[in-house]
């Protein structure tokens, strides 16, 4: 089983990144079985972008009401067993909330999943309020971009060019290995991208 | 707004209610936080154990108590629940409370995660759908520019809305199949989650409860 925590503060566009990452894995597999899972963590009690996930076609699982880093870890090791053992898909996305930190998440799985042969981590950033954001909220956003072994600058249309430069130096004072790459998931995003996020990588 | 009491209770709701009172809680699907140590069971999907249930919550999910001493770095605060509505699908199959008897469409509720408040919001507007989504649009705009105008940072506020529906029925007790169709026009249900950053719980309350007085 192969997992992808897609990880990026409110509001950056994670669930739009996570839709065509979906149909990438799905259509590049030859795998037999479930391709793609989907495990969505939500704060507070209603799934918007489950149901937005759902009818797409998309096998989902929601986890309420809490962060999977932390009060909902166990809860997340349990459902990743529960998929694993009534669907055992190829691959795993997990969306995680936008106040969490990928990297405590994909340290978890790393521990406890021990079919996991793979993981990569994915953080998306909104280029319009990055640097905004970060400034207000100290610790999160931060220990989000240091987790990032891929950063995607999204919502690139809404800036100017000074902007994205800006942004990406910013991104780059928290995490100086991460390639970064620059999209508008709006609009789609290039198939190299996702070919990045799961190159290589395998779990030692 | 929909709270009873289980102190004895006979709402056929499916909880152990033998060693507390406690008000409704059936909300959204929803997990708390809660003391298994004798569960057993990382699950808990068949948890018959005595435990100390503040708020009653259906078993489908694993908890565990992050107090205010946990060092796992997370501000764990306290989250608010305030149970006004109920997600039907958060009773076990063949519960018979009147919250299974017809889905609940208006509630609000808090929830708070590392520094950062969700308010969740369930309301019906009137269609036709077009013109929901114009009005929808417009008031999250206003929910976002009153939220900044005192303070506080819109993480995000995102909704569903579900719109006219047909929907289909079928019966039978091993006759004929009666067919029943049942159409709601011009009702959109909405689910609707605002998740703010720096303003008291209160503040977003009133914030919300004025852009969205169905609720």
């Amino acid at each position: 089983m192969k997992i992808i925590v897609l990880g990026g503060f409110l509001g950056s566009g994670k669930t739009s990144v996570l839709l065509p990452l979906a149909k990438y894995l799905h259509a590049n597999s030859t795998y037999e079985g479930t391709r793609v899972a989907i495990v969505e963590n939500e704060i507070g009690d209603v799934s918007i972008d489950g149901m937005t996930l759902r009818n797409a076609g998309l096998s989902v699982q929601e986890l309420f009401s809490g962060c999977i880093c932390c009060t909902l870890g166990a809860e997340l090791i349990g459902g990743l067993m529960q998929i694993e053992r009534e669907q055992n898909p190829e691959w795993v996305i997990i969306e995680a909330t936008g106040v969490a930190c990928p990297g405590n998440v994909a340290d978890s799985i790393r521990q406890y999943i021990k079919n996991c042969t793979q993981s990569h981590v994915v953080v998306v950033s909104d280029a319009e309020r990055l640097t905004r954001l970060l400034r207000a909220i100290t610790h999160i956003a931060p220990q989000q971009i240091r987790d990032a072994e891929v950063l995607l600058i999204n919502k690139i249309d809404l800036v100017d060019e000074a902007t994205l430069i800006e942004a990406e130096a910013t991104l780059r004072e928290f995490n100086e290995t991460a390639p970064i790459f620059r999209i508008c998931a709006k609009d789609g995003i290039d198939e190299a991208v996702f070919a990045a996020i799961i190159g290589g990588n395998e779990n030692v | 707004m929909y709270n009873h009491e289980h102190e004895n209770c006979s709402c056929g709701c499916g909880h152990d209610h033998d060693h507390h009172e406690h008000e409704h809680v059936h909300s959204y699907t929803h997990s708390h936080a809660h003391d298994h140590e004798h569960c057993g069971d990382l699950t808990h999907e068949h948890c018959h154990g005595t435990h100390d249930h503040e708020h009653c919550a259906d078993h489908g999910h694993a908890h565990h108590v992050h107090d205010e001493h946990c060092d796992c770095g997370h501000d764990h605060g306290h989250a608010h629940h305030e149970h006004e509505g109920c997600g039907a699908d958060c009773h076990e199959s063949g519960c018979n409370c009147s919250d299974c008897a017809g889905a609940v469409k208006t509630g609000f509720r808090l929830t708070r995660v590392e520094g950062a408040t969700a308010a969740a919001v369930r309301f019906q507007l009137a269609g036709p759908q077009g013109r929901a989504e114009v009005e929808m649009a417009t008031r999250i705009k206003a929910l976002a520019a009153d939220i900044s105008a005192v303070g506080g940072i819109v993480g995000h506020i995102k909704a569903g809305m579900t719109g006219e529906a047909e929907v289909t029925t079928f019966s039978c007790t091993g006759g004929s199949v009666t067919i029943g169709r049942k159409t709601e026009p011009g009702v959109c249900q909405v689910d609707l989650v605002a998740i703010i950053l720096g303003l008291s719980d209160e503040a977003i309350e009133a914030a919300v409860r004025n852009r969205f007085p169905e609720i």
